[in-house]
């Protein structure tokens, strides 16, 4: 095993470590599902690997046609932040439905007391 | 026949006193023969909408915070559905919209030709700005390639339900964006609908009370993000 890391390497280590704590805590709690759990805790060991073995991607990034495994990288993420954007304004969209049926049952409740 | 006619309000203190007033004498000349309720919905204004309302004698909802004209129109429309009411008409509280058009708007849902009616501005485009043209066509057009559905005037506020419409209706969006979405939900729902030309009083008032030209983007996205939900 090689342990010349560079620095970038050791930073990204560090920083894919608190998702995997906070997913962690969250599956104590009893807030995330198991399957959930599984899931990210997968996706974030699959970034740590790939960290440390940046040329397990490559094999992949030319399959799709990408010169570099690290290409193919930035593009992933790219992608799939631009999905959770879009994740968060349809629940945002939600969230604000839900307040206007809340004001909308008060409004009604208000005006039936008036009446009675 | 009872007809409910909705009035959503956000900061209307200027001029909805002497609209509720114009309207009340209207119905009490004009269309005697129904039996009309007048609907307010003050939606969170911070200026004195809400008791300027309270003292014309109508029916006042007063939503806590600012919800929008989706959300304003939606409280309307399920009043008139919680209390019975046959018809339910929603107009712009700044008075641009005509009364004398009332008797015209409802006359096809009474004659069961139309479950839902849309007043168009666009017959009189001639009286409209020009941008306000520009607008209404490509609001048109964005309603047609999202929902399957061609109207002259996507973005008119003056509008007749009748019962079977008030009970199908089932809005979502919060804001301007509602205007459209009535649309996606006359097709999804299978209700007739038809246009009847309206005339519209632009004053330097409802001019800036309008929306602003650039908020049509926001509507967009706003319209896109409803297909997923």
């Amino acid at each position: 095993m090689n342990f010349n890391y560079l620095p970038i390497q050791i930073l990204l280590f560090v920083a894919f470590l608190w998702p995997i704590s906070r997913v962690w805590l969250r599956f104590k709690e009893n807030t995330v599902k198991l399957g959930d759990f599984l899931f990210w805790t997968g996706f974030w060991l699959a970034g740590v690997f790939v960290i440390f073995y940046p040329d397990s991607l490559t094999y992949f990034a030319h399959l799709v046609g990408v010169g570099r495994g690290s290409d193919l990288a930035v593009y992933c993420a790219l992608l799939i932040l631009f999905y959770l954007i879009f994740r968060i304004n349809v629940n945002m969209e939600n969230v604000r439905h839900d307040i206007s049926k809340l004001v909308r049952e008060i409004a009604l409740m208000e005006e039936k007391n008036k009446q009675k | 026949m009872k007809l409910c006619i909705i009035l959503p309000a956000y900061n209307e203190a200027q001029v909805i006193g002497k609209v509720l007033i114009d309207l009340q004498d209207f119905i009490r000349t004009k269309l005697k023969d129904l039996d009309i309720s007048i609907l307010v919905i003050d939606d969170g204004s911070s200026d004195d909408t809400l008791e300027i309302a309270q003292k014309a004698k109508v029916i006042v909802l007063h939503h806590i915070i600012n919800r929008g004209l989706g959300g304003a129109l939606a409280t309307g429309l399920e009043f008139a559905k919680k209390n019975n009411f046959d018809l339910a008409l929603t107009m712009d509280s700044d008075g641009q919209h005509s009364f004398t058009d009332i008797p015209k708007a409802i006359k096809p849902v009474l004659a069961n030709q139309a479950d839902v009616v849309i007043g168009s501005r666009m017959s009189k485009y001639r009286d409209m700005p020009f941008d306000r043209v520009v607008i209404n066509f490509l609001s048109s057009l964005i309603t047609l390639l999202l929902f399957g559905i061609w109207t002259t005037d996507s973005q008119s506020g003056f509008r007749v339900f009748n019962k079977k419409a008030l009970t199908l209706l089932n809005l979502k969006t919060q804001r301007m964006e509602v205007s459209t979405e009535i649309f996606a939900e006359i097709k999804k729902n299978h209700l007739q609908f038809c246009e009847v030309p309206i005339k519209v009083i632009y004053t330097e008032y409802s001019r800036q009370k309008g929306q602003r030209n650039l908020n049509s983007i926001n509507i967009l996205i706003k319209l896109f993000l409803r297909l997923f939900r």
